[in-house]
């Protein structure tokens, strides 16, 4: 594992974590409330291990192949991101109140990882010419 | 050397965060199946087939506690069509317009193997603090609340006072839940 990886790691975590609890709290607070569901030690964790895991998935890409990690990366990346939107979807909420605004409330928090962890891994990782 | 000490750094945040990311929280979903919530009376006498429920226990820090549920009044079975259906007029549950009896619970204390849940009880659109003395076992990932208390139907404005019918109802509930 190189520094520059870890930093990315860390620093997406720390960022995502912060953007995610704040969102969580305000819609908590205002507009349905899922903490029960999801509780924010559960958020914080999540985004942390998120971003570390990611990290060092695009470090051991980039260890294989340095010319094409970028693109191999980035493509599986997206390719999760979608794909994880699927469970928030598909979760069946049994007994809450409104488990028809779940979507609205975990769909934002996927998208923030991702969106921080792709801005920030082109500002780290430099590309190979 | 640089290598391995960042490497060690890596996998220890990445295991304490895997670690606390995986850690069960004691949250329950009521069972859709198993629970009972009968309701006792020189008359009427009956029961309410369905509750929706969740709640965070935790059995060391049950003040951190909290609980929810709502019983459909449609779900009202007295063993007798037509007062079901006379149970759900306007006079008593009004269930077009009050389809749900809710109960979310504000504080929980514990007193000796028994638990205090003390809530706001929702009947017919009006809310009442009550104390629910509930016991419950625990058996790997689920658990069984259990408790008896009365409700006095005049302050929720569920029927009328008469002789027929009296104004407490004794409440027995024996209530499954999964943890999630």
């Amino acid at each position: 594992m190189s520094k520059t990886f870890l930093v990315l790691g860390v620093s997406a975590g720390v960022i995502s974590t912060f953007v995610s609890f704040l969102f969580a709290y305000f819609f908590n607070q205002n507009l349905f409330n899922f903490s029960n569901v999801l509780p924010y030690w559960k958020i914080v964790s999540v985004d942390f291990t998120l971003a570390l895991t990611s990290a060092g998935v695009y470090y051991g890409i980039t260890f294989i192949s340095k010319i094409y990690s970028k693109i191999i990366f980035n493509s599986l990346f997206a390719l999760c991101s979608i794909v994880s939107v699927l469970m928030p979807i598909t979760a069946k909420l049994e007994g809450i109140e409104f488990p028809e605004f779940y979507p609205t409330f975990a769909l934002p928090l996927y998208m923030f990882f991702s969106v921080i962890f792709l801005a920030l891994s082109s500002i780290f990782i430099k590309d190979e010419k | 050397m640089k290598k391995i000490v960042i490497s060690i750094l890596y996998f220890g945040l990445l295991g304490l965060s895997t670690s606390i990311a995986l850690m069960p929280s004691d949250h329950f979903i009521v069972s859709e199946k198993g629970h009972t919530i009968d309701f006792k009376s020189k008359d009427p006498s009956g029961t309410f087939d369905q509750i929706k429920g969740e709640f965070d226990f935790d059995e060391n820090n049950v003040s951190s506690s909290k609980f929810y549920f709502k019983i459909d009044v449609n779900s009202i079975n007295t063993g007798n069509g037509m007062m079901n259906k006379k149970s759900q007029t306007e006079e008593w549950f009004d269930a077009k317009k009050y389809p749900d009896i809710k109960f979310k619970s504000t504080k929980v204390e514990k007193k000796e193997n028994e638990l205090l849940i003390t809530g706001e009880l929702t009947i017919k659109g009006i809310t009442k603090t009550y104390t629910i003395p509930t016991s419950y076992s625990k058996s790997g990932d689920k658990i069984s609340l259990k408790g008896k208390f009365k409700v006095n139907r005049i302050e929720f404005k569920v029927g009328k006072k008469s002789e027929a019918v009296p104004d407490f109802m004794n409440i027995s509930f024996v209530v499954p839940a999964d943890k999630k």
